[in-house]
């Protein structure tokens, strides 16, 4: 007995350079009580799929140009609009990507929880739907929700608001739960939480839910059914043990393969085009699959391992505190203080690769940024090269800089977009009075061969490229004045898995060629277990606990550390093999 | 909240401290005084009479710090043109005509522009869009010495609906009101539409469609007030425009504000007059300013709780 089936479904935009086919014949059922899990590159058309179900692509340019989806008898497709909006938030609800933008930020919590019942029921008294709104916050575990329910959004964290959603997603008790990416945005940590908490709800409510995801990790945590979508096509689909033991799409093998895991040792991660081939022939792009890929990837594991001398340091950090006032009076002294980063100390030797690793918050950004005098230290030593460097003011620092370069975390808003590929590159070399404007011209090619990019690139603007793309530019960017030692600041945590790999396998090849030493701030242990050396776990302003990574991993000491292994999605078959029964 | 509002009073000090100072000076700098006039005072006499009666005989740096003295006491002196006349006097027998000219304007203003934006944002780039920006781009380019002008032909020569002149009966303030406000209102169209758009693709607006909520309520209920932020702040500059009088409309339309008398002190180096209007003046402008951050901070809770 199938609820929601939908057929031969195509959503097609209509843009000034031509036909986009986002969704391109699709069909797949959801079964009453069950997690359908669609997965997904970003573009590969999964979201315009669901919004598509719900009345919400934008016509135009969007357009759905044919197909049938049949919910309780009726055809979502052509229904008129008042039949959608009866629908939509009473028995299909949904739940979004980014907690932080998709709450009303100027309207208190208990009025958005409350709206779906006022819209849906609308004889409802405004008690009783403020007393089933508190009983909903405390069931997606929101402590105290008798007082928080009349908070602001900005007065929650991105966990929290993201425990508000999916409250205000089942408040009226829907049939159909989409979630659309509902992790993507938050810490691995958190992540765990989340997914959880879905669980548990549905069993609890018996809702059947959509889950909409980039990674094939999340869905072996829930889904009962897995559709893996490619360039506006389901690819494959079937039931999720199957889909992981014996995956027949060479894309679904490339996407299994190209998540970081904790229990491997590669050192050199798998890609999606190890595995699968694309031809465009006439405008249709044929996927085929690429013969060799196992040995293939076996081979590219056997780099030279880079010989790291451990009493050459390159950076030793000694007692670092970074604390930052709140709310200084005009007259008043400072009120309160933030310990941002709160004692520590570390060194990395010359070549290798530190891991920060914690929770947003915990003070590993402000610990790469101190080092970079980005922030002024508080109190504490940062030798560089055997020379202290700590609290250089911008003109001291300036011949440092050649030498330490950061990568941030958001490669849309860490490029400006009024500057062309070639200016923001060469930029660096101009402010450091590097050669002639032909010479930096030349470099910037080479750079962007090296970071994997084509050199005709040069003349575009930031927003004709992909995320991925965009942070190879950002690397570029680093390199451009051959610095020895880069901070990656959560460097690829905006990113899909599949873009994700590449990016590291970047990051880790120049690593070699170039002999750099990294600092790899991130809050997935996964990731920074593939990249690092050594790992130092942060909480709170402190290192919990710092060692050699495989150690860290294998014989976690401290209870936390042990928590952000246990966050890291489980996508093994015994696992799902486990949770099915 | 009301530490903000009270340090931000403090601060106005320094700053019309330092407008009164600069204002002070150039004035002085500039040539003339307030006793040379097209026919010349003849009797040397008299003219020393004249400026001993009002110190400008004394030296600058004094007459400054007399100056000084007084305004900290909210004396503003005696107008050298009008005899006889105190500056607060004129001040506060015209302000309330100009006050009541920028109400009038500003509701127009609001009625029009906001009106015109929201329709404009709801279809983008179609007719409905078009048709009010167009109108809106018409009346920020016609100047209200081009506007006045037309409005009077149409409606009080041709129609005869309205006085062409003056400021005596309640109809009297209709053409003023759509002249001054016109302006207004088409800025304040294209402001509302730029912040509507901007609203309406915000993350938190497909929510509320997903929840089910219907055009008219996402439009009212979740878009409006972030949609108004723009206008609102630009409403500051904009009503302390309005209310402390123009020049060019109260001209046009011979109201006794004090728009009139801000440039006719100028002209005549009227010294205190001039002192006591850029004063006031400066002093509606930090106030309205301050009411508007307010009403900003009132209006968005992110910003309330610093």
């Amino acid at each position: 007995m199938s609820y929601l089936k939908v057929e031969n479904l195509k959503t097609y935009f209509h843009t000034r350079n031509g036909v986009v086919k986002a969704v391109d014949d699709i069909s797949f059922s959801l079964k009453k009580g069950e997690v359908l899990g669609i997965v997904g590159e970003s573009g590969s058309g999964k979201s315009v799929t669901v919004h598509s179900l719900m009345g919400l692509v934008p016509q135009p340019p969007g357009k759905i140009e044919a197909g049938t989806a049949i919910f309780d008898g009726k055809n979502l497709l052509d229904a008129d609009k008042s039949l959608l909006r009866a629908l939509r938030g009473k028995r299909i609800a949904m739940i979004f990507q980014d907690p932080m933008t998709s709450l009303n930020p100027y309207l208190r919590i208990s009025e958005q929880l409350i709206e779906p019942l006022i819209i849906h029921e609308p004889e409802i008294a405004y008690k009783d739907a403020i007393s089933r709104a508190i009983e909903m916050l405390e069931k997606v575990g929101i402590d105290d929700a008798q007082k928080r329910i009349h908070s602001y959004p900005h007065e929650f964290s991105g966990g929290m608001r993201q425990r508000v959603m999916i409250a205000m997603a089942l408040i009226t008790e829907p049939e159909v739960l989409i979630a659309d990416e509902p992790t993507t945005a938050l810490d691995v940590t958190v992540q765990a939480q989340i997914l959880r908490l879905l669980k548990e709800l549905q069993d609890d409510l018996d809702v059947s839910v959509i889950f909409i995801t980039h990674d094939l990790g999340v869905i072996a945590e829930l889904a009962n059914q897995v559709g893996v979508m490619y360039r506006g096509k389901i690819v494959e689909q079937g039931e999720v043990l199957q889909i992981f033991e014996h995956p027949q799409h060479p894309y679904t093998k490339g996407l299994l393969a190209c998540r970081p895991r904790l229990e491997s040792t590669f050192k050199v991660l798998p890609t999606v085009s190890d595995y699968l081939e694309e031809n465009e022939v006439a405008g249709q792009f044929q996927l085929s699959e690429k013969p060799g890929a196992v040995d293939r990837i076996e081979a590219m594991q056997r780099v030279v391992s880079r010989e790291i001398d451990e009493s050459d340091f390159i950076l030793e950090v000694e007692n670092l505190k970074v604390h930052f006032t709140e709310r200084r009076g005009v007259f008043s002294g400072p009120e309160s203080w933030v310990k941002a980063v709160d004692g520590i100390s570390f060194t990395v030797p010359r070549g290798s690769t530190l891991g920060l690793v914690g929770e947003s918050g915990c003070g590993k950004t402000t610990t790469g940024r101190a080092i970079l005098n980005l922030v002024n230290p508080t109190s504490g030593m940062v030798k560089y090269n055997g020379e202290e460097i700590t609290g250089f003011d911008a003109a001291a620092m300036l011949p440092y800089r050649k030498q330490m370069q950061i990568v941030f975390q958001d490669p849309y808003s860490s490029l400006n977009p009024r500057l062309t590929i070639e200016q923001a590159l060469s930029e660096p070399m101009a402010v450091h009075q590097i050669g002639t404007k032909q010479d930096r011209r030349d470099r910037v090619v080479s750079l962007l061969e090296e970071v994997g990019l084509e050199s005709h690139f040069l003349r575009r603007y930031p927003h004709e490229f992909s995320g991925g793309q965009r942070q190879r530019i950002c690397v570029a960017r680093a390199l451009a004045l051959e610095p020895e030692f880069i901070v990656c600041d959560e460097a690829v945590s905006a990113m899909d898995v599949s873009v994700q790999a590449q990016v590291l396998n970047l990051l880790k090849e120049l690593q070699g060629k170039r002999s750099l030493t990294y600092i790899f701030i991130s809050h997935d242990l996964s990731v920074v277990k593939f990249m690092a050396d050594t790992i130092a776990v942060m909480r709170e302003g402190e290192i919990v606990e710092q060692g050699e990574a495989e150690n860290v991993y294998a014989n976690p000491i401290n209870e936390y550390t042990k928590n952000l292994i246990a966050a890291v999605p489980r996508d093994s078959t015994e696992f799902i093999r486990s949770r099915r029964a | 909240m009301w530490k903000l509002i009270f340090f931000r009073l403090l601060k106005a000090i320094p700053v019309l401290f330092v407008i009164a100072t600069i204002t002070f000076f150039m004035l002085r700098l500039t040539p003339g005084g307030p006793f040379d006039r097209e026919k010349p005072i003849k009797d040397p006499e008299i003219k020393k009479q004249l400026e001993a009666h009002y110190g400008l005989d004394k030296s600058l740096s004094s007459q400054y710090f007399d100056f000084l003295g007084k305004l900290v006491v909210g004396d503003l002196g005696p107008s050298f043109k009008h005899s006889n006349r105190q500056v607060n006097e004129v001040i506060i027998k015209a302000f309330p005509v100009s006050a009541e000219l920028g109400l009038w304007s500003i509701m127009v203003a609001l009625a029009l522009g906001l009106t015109a934006g929201m329709v404009a944002s709801v279809k983008p780039n179609s007719i409905l869009d078009y048709t009010p920006m167009t109108l809106a781009m018409i009346g920020i380019c016609v100047p209200t010495f081009v506007m006045g002008p037309i409005l009077i032909l149409i409606f009080s020569l041709k129609l005869e609906w309205f006085n062409a002149s003056g400021w005596d009966q309640w109809s009297d303030r209709v053409l003023p009101a759509l002249t001054l406000g016109g302006v207004y209102a088409a800025y304040i169209a294209r402001l509302t539409r730029g912040g509507m758009l901007e609203v309406m693709s915000q993350d938190y607006i497909r929510t509320a469609r997903a929840k089910g909520a219907s055009e008219v309520r996402v439009l009212l209920k979740h878009a409006l007030r972030g949609g108004l932020m723009p206008v609102i702040a630009f409403l500051g500059p904009a009503v302390a425009g309005l209310i402390s009088g123009s020049f060019v409309v109260e001209t046009i339309f011979q109201i006794p504000g004090l728009g009139r008398h801000f440039v006719e002190a100028a002209f005549n180096r009227d010294y205190t007059m001039v002192m006591g209007t850029v004063l006031f003046f400066a002093a509606l402008i930090i106030l309205l300013n301050l009411l508007v951050d307010v009403l900003q901070i009132w209006l968005n809770p992110r910003l309330r709780t610093t």
